[in-house]
């Protein structure tokens, strides 16, 4: 009966596997380090690291321990992606939270896993701390060393009848918001068994999955009769969450090695989830999954061809197209989306649009927008700020000059109806004046009325 | 130059004449007016009518022209709106500028005034007056563009 379930599971796998008609693969690098050591037993993966190959990764699998392995060669990052598996030995310089933090800022991918298990019985895993100081400056808080995660009412009855460790997670423990572009739908349970994490308030942060919530994490050597405090308890615990930096390089912490593990993935009396949730993990972390890119970006005033074009002017249509396309696992498809915004930015956003499906073609949507630019010139910034949870941040910025109308650009007097009193007026006045002038000169000098007479007299 | 110096002395005679004469209405009217306001200023006017020369006469009709029509624009800017206010400065600076350079015209020419502006000749203040309101209008028209 065992034998069967698990034959037909590999059986299914192997099946899916070659009739899978999409093979997706990284949008930009596949050459991937792994670092591993001698308490890793890369059989206890196989199920894992065969799916990477399949999917046409280029595994360099490297112990911790070798001499000159470095993630930088003269400067430039020597690998695309690196999985970093908990390894008992220290790991070296090279991989520092500092080398790891450059490697990140270089557009590198890591996948980090920590485990709470010490494999021998004895030791601590160090390869971890490196991994610890790393995701701390992500927001990511993992759990000390030596403690681990428990929880007495969501175990697996057949791995943890005693430690409770092992536990049974599903759909409702992930966090969807942040996790629905990461990760497709959870449908059967997930075995976890490992560390915790408090997380921060980085918004490049995005927790994905977090223990039920009568789940604790605490030291086993404190235990005794009555717990005092755990460590962290609850909910609050998060079990696995991803970050992306500025630079759209993607960073994944996942807190149990065992997921990822042949015997969580073959479970003997149930189908688990653990194969495809460390496969969507891992193809998100490592740009397959959520990508987006922009293809191109234009302003141009509306209705007009791209020509010597010398800047805007106040109260000018505007037009900006914007190109993006998603990566869908084997090539650049359009991107949909209904949310994407356009800002015309001077200190204040004095627009901010939704951009419109303008065209759809084999590989990009153009989006794009007609405004009429306001009436006040200066330095304006076109600003495409558009960041989901889960997909890359696109974030493209133009500035623009504005200029005021030009002396001979305002409308003439006389096309003006209120000004044609004015007119009329001053060319009266001139008429008038002409006259007086004439009469004037000519009226000649005749001595009052009043005058004569007295004259006379 | 000969001319001017000519003239002018044919110019003083009226108004030494005028001088005269302008006492007597004056008095007159200081001793008849008693009464009322109303009396007075007809008289002030009769009086107007009977002593000013055709010149002056025709200076004030000019003035009182070009006063009429500055109060018109400024009625229209207020009850319509200023929006083409360089058309409205422009058209009512006419008004108002002319006004000044006629008074100052009626000022050096008028017959009372001749001991005040010795050096002034007539032709000098006309032609004064005619370069003036010929600047006055160039900058008017450029204005109201």
């Amino acid at each position: 009966m065992l034998s069967k379930s698990v034959f037909t599971s590999i059986a299914l796998a192997v099946v899916s596997s070659i009739i899978s008609p999409v093979q997706a693969k990284p949008a930009y690098g596949a050459n991937t380090l792994v670092v591993i050591d001698s308490n890793i037993d890369l059989s206890e993966y196989s199920t894992y690291f065969d799916d990477l190959l399949f999917r046409g990764y280029e595994l360099s699998i490297k112990n911790a321990k070798d001499e000159g392995l470095s993630l930088f060669s003269f400067g430039e990052k020597s690998y695309d992606n690196v999985i970093l598996f908990p390894t008992q030995s220290k790991l070296s310089e090279e991989f520092s939270a500092h080398k790891l933090a450059d490697f990140f800022n270089d557009g590198g991918n890591i996948l980090a896993i920590s485990t709470a298990k010490n494999p021998n019985g004895h030791g601590n895993i160090l390869g971890g701390e490196n991994i610890r100081d790393f995701a701390s400056e992500l927001d990511i808080a993992i759990s000390p060393r030596n403690s681990k995660l428990v929880d007495h009412f969501n175990y697996d009855k057949d791995l943890s009848p005693i430690d409770h460790d092992t536990l049974i997670l599903d759909k409702k423990n992930f966090d969807w918001t942040y996790s629905a572009n990461i990760i497709e739908e959870v449908t059967l349970p997930i075995l976890y068994n490992g560390a915790g994490a408090y997380l921060g308030n980085s918004e490049l942060l995005f927790p994905i999955l977090s223990a039920p919530s009568t789940a604790y994490v605490y030291n086993p050597k404190d235990e005794s009769d009555v717990l005092e405090s755990p460590w962290i308890a609850g909910s609050q615990s998060y079990l696995i969450a991803g970050s992306q930096g500025l630079n759209n390089a993607r960073f994944m912490w996942v807190g149990s090695v065992d997921l990822f593990s042949n015997s969580f993935v073959n479970h003997k009396s149930f189908e688990t989830g653990n194969r495809k949730l460390v496969n969507d993990l891992t193809s998100w972390a490592f740009q397959e999954r959520g990508v987006l890119r922009t293809v191109f970006t234009e302003d141009n005033l509306a209705n007009t061809e791209k020509v010597a074009f010398e800047g805007y002017k106040i109260n000018d249509d505007l037009t900006y197209k914007i190109g993006i396309s998603q990566w869908n696992g084997q090539k650049w498809v359009p991107f949909q989306a209904d949310d994407v915004q356009l800002e015309f930015i001077m200190l204040d956003p004095y627009y901010r649009v939704n951009l419109s499906v303008e065209s759809i073609n084999d590989s990009f949507t153009t989006y794009a927008t007609t405004f009429k630019i306001p009436d006040q010139h200066g330095v304006f910034t076109l600003s495409v700020d558009y960041k989901r949870n889960g997909l890359s941040y696109i974030n493209k910025k133009k500035l623009v000059t504005v200029r005021h109308n030009a002396n001979d650009e305002w409308a003439r007097s006389w096309e003006i109806s209120n000004s044609w009193v004015y007119l009329t007026s001053a060319v009266t006045v001139v008429v008038a004046w002409i006259a007086f002038v004439f009469f004037y000169v000519y009226s000649g000098n005749s001595p009052p009325q009043g005058l004569k007479i007295k004259k006379t007299q | 130059m000969s001319k001017r110096s000519s003239k002018v002395p044919a110019m003083s005679t009226p108004t030494s004449i005028k001088r005269e004469t302008t006492l007597e209405p004056k008095q007159s009217i200081k001793s008849t007016s008693t009464s009322t306001s109303s009396l007075t200023l007809c008289q002030s006017v009769h009086n107007y009518w009977a002593s000013a020369t055709t010149k002056v006469k025709l200076m004030d009709t000019f003035m009182a022209f070009l006063v009429v029509l500055g109060v018109l624009q400024f009625i229209f800017c207020v009850l319509v709106g200023n929006f083409p206010f360089n058309a409205f400065l422009g058209g009512f600076s006419s008004t108002v500028g002319q006004f000044v350079l006629t008074a100052c015209l009626r000022i050096q020419t008028s017959p009372s005034n001749v001991q005040q502006f010795p050096q002034v000749s007539p032709e000098r203040s006309l032609g004064d007056f005619i370069v003036g309101s010929l600047i006055l209008h160039f900058a008017v028209y450029h204005f109201i563009n």
